[in-house]
């Protein structure tokens, strides 16, 4: 990740992330609950993150 | 025998939770660092036992969880309530925990077995605890 140049800000949203992949690995743990406003700002962030990430 | 540097992160870990309002008593490090399989690139599986995490999960609460994993980046934590840990209800991830895992105090100097009933005693007295150390 250091050599990619991320902003702390950056660094975060990517750690924070992590909170959603547990699914996928124990698909019997629980899910997070989360509501149509924060599921559509995550999904804005992490498009912007893709559009970055693409651009390096 | 799990290496002391992954306790030493774990501890770690743990340790600078407060700041982000989590208050873990401890942790079970499970996976393949307790089978004795980790390498550098396996992750470190740890259910995070807060009082914080009982009852309905915060969505905030559980990403500065893992916004926190600065210390190892290897870090998977996985939220888990006082009660919930206690009680044994709930999700098949916890009882393999419990069957595997290795429990890592807050601030304490020992780590001992999950499946041990005796790990309470870990955490009257780290003399107590010398009987279980790994």
């Amino acid at each position: 990740m250091a050599e990619l140049g991320l902003s702390r800000e950056r660094m975060d949203f990517l750690r924070e992330f992590g909170a959603y992949q547990i699914e996928g690995r124990y698909p019997d743990a629980e899910q997070l609950e989360i509501d149509n406003d924060l599921a559509r700002e995550e999904l804005r962030r992490t498009r912007e993150m893709l559009t970055w990430l693409s651009r390096q | 025998m799990v290496e002391p540097a992954i306790i030493e992160n774990v501890r770690r870990y743990l340790a600078s939770l407060p700041r982000v309002g989590i208050h873990a008593s401890r942790a079970i490090l499970f996976g393949s660092f307790t089978r004795g399989e980790g390498t550098v690139e396996s992750d470190i599986d740890l259910v995070v036992i807060a009082p914080e995490f009982d009852g309905r999960r915060d969505v905030s609460l559980v990403k500065a969880l893992w916004r926190a994993t600065v210390s190892d980046d290897r870090i998977e934590p996985i939220p888990c309530g006082e009660r919930e840990w206690e009680t044994g209800d709930g999700r098949p991830i916890l009882d393999i925990a419990r069957r595997e895992g290795v429990v890592i105090e807050a601030g304490a100097g020992f780590a001992c077995r999950a499946s041990l009933r005796e790990t309470r005693s870990c955490r009257r007295s780290s003399l107590d605890a010398e009987r279980h150390l790994l």
